[in-house]
């Protein structure tokens, strides 16, 4: 009896002892298990390497000969960077102690989303604000004003109850004639955020928009269009004229928003074009430490324009120019161009 | 792969049973139903390697605890088991700055009911051998941090139906003290979680895009077999009873699966190992 206990308990632990035979091994933490770890992610999960005309395994053959055994951390730091920004995708980014990587080109240089340097001389501010959302009405017109900086959260991937505030702020303009909605300086943030904003402009169900999702390690594993619809929330909705201001630097959540508003058939849009990503980006981690995110779907408007790699164009293009900003002059030919069409719409 | 497809599935599970059922049952001891309630804890040892999270195995210690009750009856056995188990998962990387923090929570339930009847009892021996079949229910969740501020979600919900096969060695037959060694396999399974990782490519989600979808999730299920979701585990267990009603028993288990996820594109890989010990009351 106690041979075969004991031969229980040998088999017992022997079990035990195997666990590792139950998973594969883990990456080396070497430069090169790095790379091809970090270029493999991206092979498997990346959604948008055709939208922006990028050869991936081209990328390999062209950055992995400068990775040996000896490259040091910040020659993997380099050749990463240098990779990221091939991809143009404001979703794409790197963190390690050396630095934060992204495409350094997304957003104009020296360029600030809010160009107001003087908002007085249009807006008269009200006290109905938060640290998200500022308010106040168009001088001279019957206009309101509202002002959304950011759709982030104060926690991640949480909905965040400052952004209620509209229903205050659509109540306060009820009887405006219209409203002009300023996100040229929000580069995103939270998507609930965004569509719950946006669904206080509903006046019933629209198609919202379209996403298509990497499912599968192939070039062409992606899912069908998933469509996503935007119905009224909120005591009440406004539904007379709105103008939607956006900018180069309006981004991700900021252009889901925009996307969101441009179905409701009182929603005009004037500025510039968007910095052009949805992304739904995922994250991933190397054995060095180094974490990084990458897009893993494309988003596209109701009519099907793919927004990813290319920007919401507004309706009414309108460029601020240098000499627009100056103190002297402080003009914002943007808003100028908002009041113009809410007043010709009436 | 090879795929075994679910009407031939469904048929083996049904003979199965029917092979497990009490006509084949034979024993000339004499036997009264007992039933026993345990309690135990000790040492546990996850590893999870969440292809969705990281390429990088997460490992864990804790102190488990699990609750069971079980009934033994002249021809059959029945079991039910719960267990609860909340622990940090840590992996090799070793970078520790203010912002950058690699760490998982992760929180593992179950509840169990299995039921195995008696096949043949080897008199020379004093052992029996059982084989029967079982529900679970098996939650493993995960929220992975890549840094202090950016977490993400992941895990395993998933019910399943088992099949069995106990062996049990009475020391003695006028008292309870036994060794037993039992081993479960899941062979049908409904995967609750699966589209965690992008839940919009379920289908079942409502479209409407401002509308709170965690409630939803639970839609997005999946019914899976050994081919998607291979599942084992394993019990070693000696009982000592130290008068008529108490006793102390020694357990060591072992969980295993690898869990196919979201059309192949990533997998999970699970080991839930511990040794326990506890008191075992005779009711």
């Amino acid at each position: 009896m106690k041979i075969r206990t004991i031969g229980l308990l040998i088999l017992s632990i022997m079990i035990q002892g195997c666990e590792k035979i139950y998973f594969p091994g883990e990456p080396d933490n070497s430069p090169v298990s790095n790379f091809n770890t970090f270029w493999k992610d991206f092979s498997n999960y990346y959604g948008q390497f055709d939208i922006r005309h990028i050869n991936w395994d081209s990328v390999y053959v062209v950055y992995h000969s400068r990775i040996n055994a000896g490259s040091s951390e910040q020659d993997l730091y380099n050749v990463f960077d240098e990779m990221i920004q091939l991809l143009k995708d404001g979703h794409v980014n790197l963190y390690t102690p050396i630095g934060v990587v992204g495409y350094n080109k997304l957003f104009p240089l020296n360029y600030s989303g809010n160009v107001l340097t003087g908002q007085d001389k249009y807006i008269s501010f009200s006290q109905l604000q938060n640290s998200v959302i500022t308010c106040g009405s168009v001088n001279s017109y019957d206009i309101g004003y509202v002002s959304i900086q950011t759709f982030h959260s104060n926690e991640f991937g949480k909905d965040d109850s400052r952004y209620n505030i509209i229903d205050d702020v659509i109540q306060l303009f009820k009887d405006k004639e219209g409203i002009i909605i300023d996100v040229r300086g929000n580069n995103g943030g939270n998507s609930s955020n965004a569509l719950n904003v946006a669904a206080r402009f509903a006046d019933k169900k629209y198609l919202c928009y379209k996403q298509r999702y990497k499912i599968g390690p192939a070039k062409n594993d992606f899912s069908d269009w998933v469509n996503f619809d935007i119905s009224p929330r909120g005591k009440i909705q406004f539904t007379k004229p709105v103008v939607v201001l956006m900018s180069k630097y309006t981004f991700s959540a900021a252009e889901l928003f925009v996307c969101a508003m441009s179905v409701f058939p009182n929603v005009k849009l004037v500025g510039d074009t968007t910095a052009g990503g949805l992304g739904d980006p995922v994250y991933r981690e190397l054995m060095n430490g180094w974490s990084y995110r990458l897009s893993t779907s494309v988003g596209a408007m109701a009519n099907g324009y793919i927004i990813d790699g290319k920007g919401i164009v507004p309706q009414f293009l309108v460029v601020t120019s240098q000499e627009d900003a100056k103190p002297e002059n402080n003009r914002d030919p943007m808003l100028e161009k908002s009041i113009e069409v809410i007043v010709s719409s009436k | 792969m090879f795929v075994v497809p679910g009407r031939l599935l469904t048929r083996l599970t049904f003979f199965y049973l029917l092979l497990c059922s009490n006509v084949f049952g034979q024993d000339s001891l004499p036997f009264k139903t007992q039933h026993f309630i345990a309690l135990q804890s000790g040492y546990s040892r996850h590893i999870v390697r969440d292809d969705i999270i990281s390429p990088i195995l997460y490992k864990g210690s804790q102190i488990p605890i699990l609750l069971n009750y079980q009934l033994l009856a002249k021809k059959a056995q029945h079991s039910l088991s719960l267990y609860y188990e909340y622990l940090k998962l840590t992996s090799s990387i070793s970078i520790k700055t203010p912002t950058e923090a690699f760490y998982t929570k992760n929180y593992n339930a179950f509840i169990e009911y299995s039921c195995n009847n008696k096949l043949h009892t080897f008199m020379r021996w004093n052992t029996s051998l059982f084989a029967g079949a079982g529900i679970k229910s098996l939650l493993n969740f995960r929220d992975h941090y890549y840094s202090n501020y950016t977490h993400y979600y992941s895990g395993e919900f998933i019910c399943s139906l088992d099949i069995s096969f106990l062996i049990i060695k009475r020391f003695a037959s006028s008292n309870n003290d036994n060794i037993s060694f039992r081993y479960s396999m899941s062979i049908i399974a409904y995967d609750l979680l699966n589209y965690l990782y992008n839940a919009n490519v379920a289908k079942t989600l409502s479209t409407e895009a401002n509308h709170n979808s965690s409630v939803d999730l639970i839609k997005t299920n999946r019914l899976v077999t050994i081919n998607k979701y291979f599942e084992f585990q394993t019990e070693l267990t000696y009982v000592k009873f130290i008068n008529k009603y108490l006793g102390l028993e020694l357990k060591h288990y072992f969980q295993y699966y690898n869990s196919e996820k979201f059309k192949n594109l990533f997998y999970t890989k699970y080991v839930n190992n511990q040794y326990l010990v506890g008191l075992i009351v005779k009711i």
